[in-house]
């Protein structure tokens, strides 16, 4: 049984005249432990199916299971529900609580799902140290870096051990060296956990740390082999198929 | 202008609910204002009114000393003619039955017809079919049958009474035939007091009212009193009045009529003062909505003041276009307080008709029309006020730099010296509190009590920053145990908008205080009147007429039904109780002057004495001697002691009166003064009761020996007569009226400051959707999320009530021992009625918990699409 598994995925927005279709019918599967980026210009739907496949959104048409249960059969709490135990966000913008240290930050999935605080704390203390947050976590979120921040909350994603983690540019707002500190972050968590990793990039570095690459271009898939269009983060350094698949 | 329209009244538009709610709180604030000032005044005017009517084109009166000039004077003061035309007057109150069945109190004229004509217009009346003028020579012979009365035209047409229509005129106890010989036409003066007022010829009336020998006053028209311009007219009068004053023999006064308007409304200042006091406390949480609104449109909208700042606004205009919002604001609120506060002016008016018609003077009172000057009113109480709250956050805005704008990342750094800058401005405030409780009242108000209750007041405003910044330190461990994530999350979400939050809260506490204090100072007052009452109300029946008149002549009762009542035998005593209206003071300030058998008093115990302790034997002394024993009021009022003497005027002249003893009273502010009815018929002559105890063998059923002394004073006799636990009950029931209002423009205060703090809550929520969005992602159920804002308005509602309470004590303490000394001259035993602050406590908690309802609905309304 895979962890992730999309079929023919449509999403549209809107209706009538403005009616946008951002997702023209997309499969993908994702087995235990892979590491997927979806990469592609600017609009072309990556952020659109990462929220179907985290069950944030609901498709248009096509269907998405996570460890075989089908999203589109569950009611809100029930999706709630598998947000919170096997699934984990990352975004561009580090979405925490500024109201929050960094530890009840992280803590938050385990203290909503209802452990016991004591145990929920003893917890992220460990992920945090995993991160390398050790030292920060009674601080503010307004107290800490960028890479502090994104490193808190990719701990938040994975604190409840989820089967699936879901990275919407999580580098889009960090310089490179911080990214790819980020990114080996991801990369360890998803080796030592076996996570399923499905990362959306403009960055062909951090797309290059992918196991395998998923490029959309209007809402669709494009083959492999035919030129990927440069996105914003992409220049005349990016790295050719070859190279990306030599990356990995 | 252009700019305003875009960047402020877009807003107020855009963000209806909180414009919506700070435009109601004003509206309230102001209709609230508007009520209570239509509504004192409303009171007022109908006795003016009254007042103007009746006296018609007189100049001047003689009155006597509290029971009216002794006819026989009259002769002596034929020199009166001298300057002007002179006319005894007979006035007072009595009921019509007529023959529908109807009785309806009337005001009594009793006049010289041939006299009288020049100053009444009595061309106005219709006594014949064909309703031509009658020659004076016919008037005099209509009038002088004994049971002829005139009605007027309009009271004919709602009873269907015609001319020779037999009506029964109710004089005290007494029931009379009369027959209506005339009609006062439906214009003018009849048509000014509703058609409720009756003529009878001077000698039927001193015969009906039982006043043969006396005269209620005297008239008079100066001869060129028609003077055109009203300057000349008014010095002539003063003139005449300091020529008269100097000639008329002891035991009489000379007065402009319109002196007894002043002196009632003098006696309803007080009264009046405290309720005006009471009803600026829904204007000020109104005003605490305005600078909330606009402090947090200015916190909201740091960045785009920040853009405007960097585009070239000057810091003026920046300031301009957040007072501009505060005033328009102001004015919508005036404009609808307006009409709000007329139609709350008729609840008003029905709220406390009962207090001022018990208490003070029997009015018809009504709402006067609105006027232009009300609008102005509004406007200028309301504008200004509005400008002055808002403008702290204006300056706030006027103060930001251009990089406001890159930089959102403040929104958390604002809090810096709030907490103790307010600590210290509160610790002031509380101070000046304390000293400007120890001032003494000016002219008989309490403004510096006032002073000191607004001090106190605001301190508990200024204090609430503190206070929610503690709980900001120390309530987050206890709140994430006890209400689990939702209660930490709560408590983070509350710790991050304590600045915002300060205002609303601050606003919640100060009507929550005031309700504590007023329900503490109500529920001691209650109980001090219980109190008082029980040891007081000894007799086992109290005899009153069916008319009452708390200011002027009083209506008596007559010696025969005295005596059918003093004969049933189980009657063992009879103690009357007689009145009448004086004046005191170099403020000639309207006292009541009472005469009881002090024998009586004594032995059933009737009053209940503060001064001395042994109140008996002060009592023993003054009788058959000029002594007296008088109220705590007038005690306070008058700076008067014990083994002091007073002067009271008497138609006998002014005489000196020993104080020997004071006592409780709380059935009137006025101030009392109580002497044996063996001295005051000495000084005041013989005078009819107006009110009986009657004390009956032990053992007997007092509600039996009522019902027949109904029966043995027969349809005659229009008599109440009630038993001890009737009248008991019956004091209350005037005491729990008198503070109704009271309780009303608390409750609209209330009401205002809960939906200022859930429009706040709704703001935050709003401005924290993406944060709400993703809690939803990361896995908070709707539930959760629900909790978690019911939390936080709950908590907000428990902190202030919490605050409330403290505060309200203290407040408590300021109403009874410094406000309502100043004002009425009571000592009030404190009380807490902890029964009913409990209950307000759980109101509170749970009303403030489901205004958080609202906010918790659109707060669960944000998806997880609202985190990206
Ligand atoms: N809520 C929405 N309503 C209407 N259209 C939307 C909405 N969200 C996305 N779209 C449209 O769907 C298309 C795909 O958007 P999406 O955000 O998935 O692109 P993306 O690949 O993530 O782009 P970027 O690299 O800029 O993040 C775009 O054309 C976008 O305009
Ligand atoms: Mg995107």
């Amino acid at each position: 049984m895979s962890t992730l598994h999309a079929r023919d995925l449509r999403k549209d927005y809107g209706s009538g005249d403005s009616r946008v279709e951002a997702l023209g019918g997309v499969s993908l599967e994702l087995a235990t432990g892979e590491f997927v980026a979806v990469v592609g210009p600017s609009g072309c739907g990556k952020s659109t199916l990462l929220h179907l496949c985290g069950g944030m959104d609901r498709a248009s048409a096509g269907t998405v299971a996570v460890e075989g249960v089908a999203l589109a059969d569950l009611d809100d709490d029930a999706l709630t529900r598998l947000r919170r135990d096997r699934v984990g966000f990352v975004f561009q913008f580090f979405n925490l609580l500024p109201t929050l240290t960094l530890a009840e930050n992280i803590a938050l999935p385990l203290l909503l799902a209802g452990t016991v605080p004591a145990d929920a704390k003893a917890r992220a203390r460990d992920v945090a140290e995993h991160v390398g947050l050790g030292h920060r976590l009674a601080h503010y979120p307004a107290q800490v870096s960028g890479g502090e921040l994104q490193r808190a909350a990719v701990a938040r994603a994975v604190i409840h051990r989820p089967a699936l983690l879901i990275a919407d540019e999580p580098t889009g707002n960090l310089d490179t060296d911080t990214g790819q500190h980020v990114l080996e972050v991801l990369r360890a968590l998803n080796r030592e956990t076996r996570v399923a990793v499905l990362l959306a990039t403009h960055d062909p570095i951090i797309a290059g740390a992918a196991g395998r690459l998923l490029r959309l271009r209007d809402g669709i898939e494009v083959p492999a082999g035919d030129p990927v269009p440069a996105g914003l983060g992409s220049g005349p350094g990016a790295p050719s198929e070859e190279e990306v698949g030599a990356g990995r | 202008m252009t700019l305003f329209r875009q960047f402020i009244v877009r807003a107020l538009l855009g963000d209806r609910s909180r414009s919506a709610v700070t435009v109601v709180g004003m509206t309230l604030g102001v209709a609230v204002v508007v009520a209570i000032r239509l509504a004192n005044t409303g009171s007022i005017r109908g006795f003016a009114t009254a007042l103007d009517v009746v006296a018609g084109q007189t100049s001047l009166e003689i009155v006597g000393s509290g029971v009216g000039v002794p006819e026989t004077q009259l002769a002596d003061l034929a020199w009166l003619r001298d300057y002007g035309r002179v006319s005894p007057v007979i006035d007072r109150t009595a009921r019509v039955r007529a023959p529908d069945g109807t009785e309806t109190a009337v005001r009594v004229l009793g006049v010289d017809v041939l006299r009288d004509r020049p100053f009444r217009e009595y061309r106005l009346l219709r006594f014949t079919q064909e309703g031509r003028d009658l020659r004076p020579q016919e008037f005099l012979e209509l009038m002088l049958d004994t049971s002829a009365v005139v009605l007027t035209e309009q009271f004919g047409k709602r009873h269907g009474i015609d001319l020779d229509t037999p009506v029964e005129l109710i004089i005290g106890d007494r029931v009379h035939d009369a027959v209506v010989r005339g009609l006062l036409l439906d214009e003018g003066p009849a048509r000014v007091v509703d058609g409720q007022l009756a003529l009878l010829d001077i000698a039927a009336a001193q015969l009906l009212f039982d006043r043969l020998g006396w005269l209620d006053r005297v008239e008079l028209q100066l001869f060129d009193a028609d003077a055109v311009d009203p300057a000349v007219r008014s010095t002539r009068i003063d003139e005449a009045e300091r020529a008269i004053a100097a000639r008329l023999p002891e035991g009489l006064r000379v007065q402009r009529p319109a002196q007894r308007g002043r002196q009632v409304e003098q006696m309803l200042a007080a009264f009046h003062f405290n309720l005006t006091a009471l009803s600026y406390i829904a204007l000020v949480v109104g005003l605490f909505l305005v600078y909330n609104t606009v402090a947090v449109s200015v916190i909201s909208r740091r960045s785009e003041i920040g853009t405007l700042r960097a585009l070239g606004a000057t810091r003026r205009l920046v300031r301009g276009l957040f007072l501009g919002e505060a005033a328009v604001l102001a004015l919508v609120g005036a404009g609808l307080g307006l009409p709000v506060g007329w139609l709350l002016a008729w609840a008003a008016v029905g709220l406390t008709s009962t207090t001022v018609n018990t208490l003070y003077i029997a009015t018809a009172a009504t709402v006067p029309p609105l006027g232009a000057g009300d609008l102005v009113l509004a406007c200028a109480v309301a504008v200004p006020l509005a400008l002055a709250a808002a403008a702290i956050p204006a300056n706030e805005a006027a103060r930001m730099t251009p990089v406001a704008a890159v930089r959102d990342a403040d929104r958390f750094a604002q809090l810096g010296r709030l907490p103790r800058r307010a600590a210290w401005l509160s610790l002031l405030l509380f101070g000046s509190g304390a000293w400007l409780a120890r001032q003494d009242a000016v002219g008989g108000l309490p403004i510096f009590g006032l002073g000191a209750a607004l001090a106190v007041v605001f301190g508990a405003a200024a204090l609430v920053p503190v206070l929610l910044d503690l709980v900001r330190r120390l309530g987050r461990v206890p709140m994430g145990r006890w209400l689990r994530v939702e209660g930490l999350l709560a408590h983070a979400n509350l710790s991050a908008a304590v600045s915002r939050l300060a205002v609303s809260v601050a606003a919640l506490v100060v009507s929550l205080a005031m309700l504590t204090a007023i329900a503490i100072m109500v529920g001691s007052f209650r109980e001090t009147v219980t109190y008082w009452v029980g040891q007081t109300l000894q007799a086992d029946l109290f005899v009153a007429t069916a008319d009452r008149a708390p200011v002027g002549p009083p209506v008596t009762i007559s010696a025969e039904a005295e005596r059918l009542l003093a004969s049933h035998p189980d009657v063992v005593a009879l103690d009357g109780f007689r009145n009448v209206d004086l004046t005191y003071g170099p403020d000639s300030d309207l006292i009541i002057l009472g005469a009881g058998d002090f024998e009586v008093l004594m032995e059933h115990g009737g009053l209940l004495f503060k001064n001395p302790a042994d109140g008996r034997a002060a009592m023993r002394r003054a009788v058959a001697a000029d002594a007296v024993v008088v109220s705590e009021s007038f005690a306070l009022k008058h700076d008067v002691a014990v083994d002091d003497q007073i002067d009271l005027d008497s138609p006998q002249g002014t005489r000196q009166f020993r104080v020997t003893a004071v006592y409780y009273d709380y059935s009137s502010d006025r101030g009392l003064v109580v002497m044996d009815h063996a001295t005051f018929a000495r000084y005041y002559g013989a005078q009819r009761p107006s009110g009986l105890s009657l004390y009956l063998e032990p053992g007997v059923d007092p509600e039996v020996v009522r019902d027949e002394l109904l029966d043995v004073v027969g349809r005659e006799h229009q008599l109440f007569i009630r038993t001890n636990g009737a009248l008991r009950a019956e004091v209350l029931r005037i005491f729990d009226a008198t503070f109704a209002i009271t309780y009303a423009l608390e409750a609209i205060a209330i009401v205002v400051a809960i939906l200022g703090v859930a429009t706040t809550l709704l703001t935050l929520i709003l401005e924290r959707r993406q944060e709400l969005g993703m809690l939803r992602l990361v896995g908070a159920a709707r539930g959760q999320i629900r909790r978690m804002v019911v939390i936080e308005a709950a908590m907000l509602g428990v902190l202030s009530q919490g605050v409330g309470l403290v505060v309200g004590v203290v407040l408590s303490l300021i109403l009874i021992y410094v406000i309502n000394v100043q004002s009425f001259g009571w000592t009030i035993q404190y009380h807490l009625p902890l029964g009913f602050l409990a209950q307000s406590t759980l109101l509170i908690a749970v009303t403030t918990a489901l205004a958080g309802l609202y906010p918790a609905r659109v707060a669960t309304r944000a998806t997880v699409g609202d985190s990206r």
